[in-house]
């Protein structure tokens, strides 16, 4: 039992990430602002579609709070917040005449999220939406500063919840089974690059049981490859399913899509060429050198191309892929185990391959002798 | 003769019409209750991909069987 602990470390962590996965709750959302554009100063209703809240209890108490941030020491704050049912609100504003001072470009130079429209109760948290909606110019002059209120502090109470994106909302849970695909294949087809290495590093040495150390190596090899690229495929398929769903099509030419379908092409050949050998030498040899290349074409593929060039996935510009805003603390603790697991899970299936296969060469081995 | 047929198929699904398998946005299952489906279809390739692997590995050990009792 005690070299199988990592086994149920796999199982435990996998219940784990699909549980937490599924079951924690995403925070309170805003899915809709309307209107969009306001065009006259004076009060103004905005009335909100919210996802997964119930406002009615908090805005009967009087225990929700509503601004427009204008920038980081500015906001307007809502006058009254009523809530016709669980999933709307309505906010009413009063927008003084004159130039607003928001902020277009924020301090890293990122889009800026301003006006950001802040939301925090005390049974739904915190949410909020960045630009939120846009202002017709309302004169040269600037803004009275009584318009403005104070910035307090808007906390979203001791709720564990996964943030709220609109665009993504419940899919946001896909980071727990479609990112570790690709941490996974990554991590198996190093091994399987590792393989490749000692097998041509090994002497040709006797024979034990059948089959000699080098042979060993080389099915060990293939066998995490094959798995690596099964990871890769449920990777894109997946990729595939969710940007149907967020980006508008299964396939949108975005610069990861294709890097990620060319790596998998690239071991899919990898394949092909070991299964055009008659002779077992020249197979192993000759796919061993052939794996090194292939490794070394992910790197750029996946690590650097998509992150120079524009990309619809989280990570573009230079950037490592999460920053703080695209993965929370709560996420964490769901997205690492889930890695973790399903590199174990891959690491296992791939060494039952493996040994398998070491079992049919030294029965093949016997036969022939 | 298994890859050919791969290949027949994938010709196959270029020519049907994109509008059968395109859905209208914002609406259908897949965008419902907070597009959660979304996340259910992805567990399901992950399982079925998984499961399919594991069903290839199964044949490999009874061809193994099959060496074996030769032997």
């Amino acid at each position: 039992m005690k070299k199988h602990w990592w086994k149920l470390l796999a199982a435990g962590l996998l219940l784990y990430s699909f549980a937490a996965g599924l079951l924690i709750p995403l925070g309170s959302g805003i899915k809709g602002v309307a209107p969009s554009y306001i065009q006259q100063a004076g009060l103004t209703t905005l009335q909100l579609t919210t996802y997964n809240t119930d406002y009615r209890a908090d805005a009967q108490a009087g225990n929700i709070k509503a601004r427009l941030r204008l920038n980081d020491s500015t906001a307007l704050c809502a006058k009254s917040v009523v809530a016709p049912s669980g999933n709307e609100l309505q906010m009413q504003f009063d927008i003084p005449a004159g130039k607003l001072p928001i902020d277009a470009v924020a301090s890293n130079n990122k889009k800026s999220p301003f006006p950001l429209l802040e939301i925090a109760s005390t049974q739904n948290g915190y949410t909020s939406v960045q630009s939120a909606v846009a202002f017709a110019p309302m004169g040269d002059s600037i803004a009275p500063t009584s318009a403005f209120c104070a910035i307090e502090a808007y906390s979203n109470g001791d709720r564990m919840t996964f943030p709220f994106l609109n665009i993504l909302e419940e899919t946001i849970r896909n980071l727990y089974f479609h990112v570790p695909m690709w941490f996974g294949m990554m991590l198996l087809l190093l091994i399987s690059v590792i393989y490749s290495i000692k097998y041509l590093r090994q002497a040709n040495t006797v024979s034990k049981g059948g089959i000699n150390a080098k042979t060993r190596y080389d099915i060990l090899a293939s066998s995490f490859a094959s798995v690596g690229l099964l990871y890769g495929i449920l990777g894109i398929i997946t990729g595939a399913l969710w940007a149907k769903n967020t980006w508008g099509a299964y396939w949108s030419w975005d610069v990861k899509q294709n890097t990620s379908a060319v790596a998998l092409l690239i071991y899919m050949a990898y394949f092909v060429l070991r299964g055009s050998f008659e002779d077992n030498d020249q197979k192993a040899r000759i796919s061993s050198i052939y794996n090194i290349f292939a490794f070394s074409m992910l790197i750029p593929l996946l690590y650097i191309i998509p992150r120079v060039v524009d990309s619809l996935h989280p990570g573009m510009g230079g950037n490592p892929a999460f920053s703080s805003y695209d993965l929370d603390n709560t996420m964490r603790w769901v997205f690492y185990p889930a890695v973790i697991a399903w590199i174990l899970m891959g690491v296992w299936i791939s060494s039952l391959h493996a040994r398998i296969r070491v079992v049919e060469a030294r029965i093949l081995a016997k036969m022939e002798a | 003769m298994k890859s050919i047929g791969f290949l027949f198929a994938l010709v196959a699904l270029q020519c049907l019409p994109m509008d059968l398998l395109a859905q209208a946005p914002e609406s259908g299952l897949m965008q419902s209750n907070g597009k959660i489906y979304v996340v259910i279809g992805v567990i399901g390739i992950i399982l079925a991909g998984v499961l399919l692997f594991l069903w290839r590995l199964e044949r490999k050990v009874s061809e193994l069987e099959r060496l074996h009792n030769e032997q």
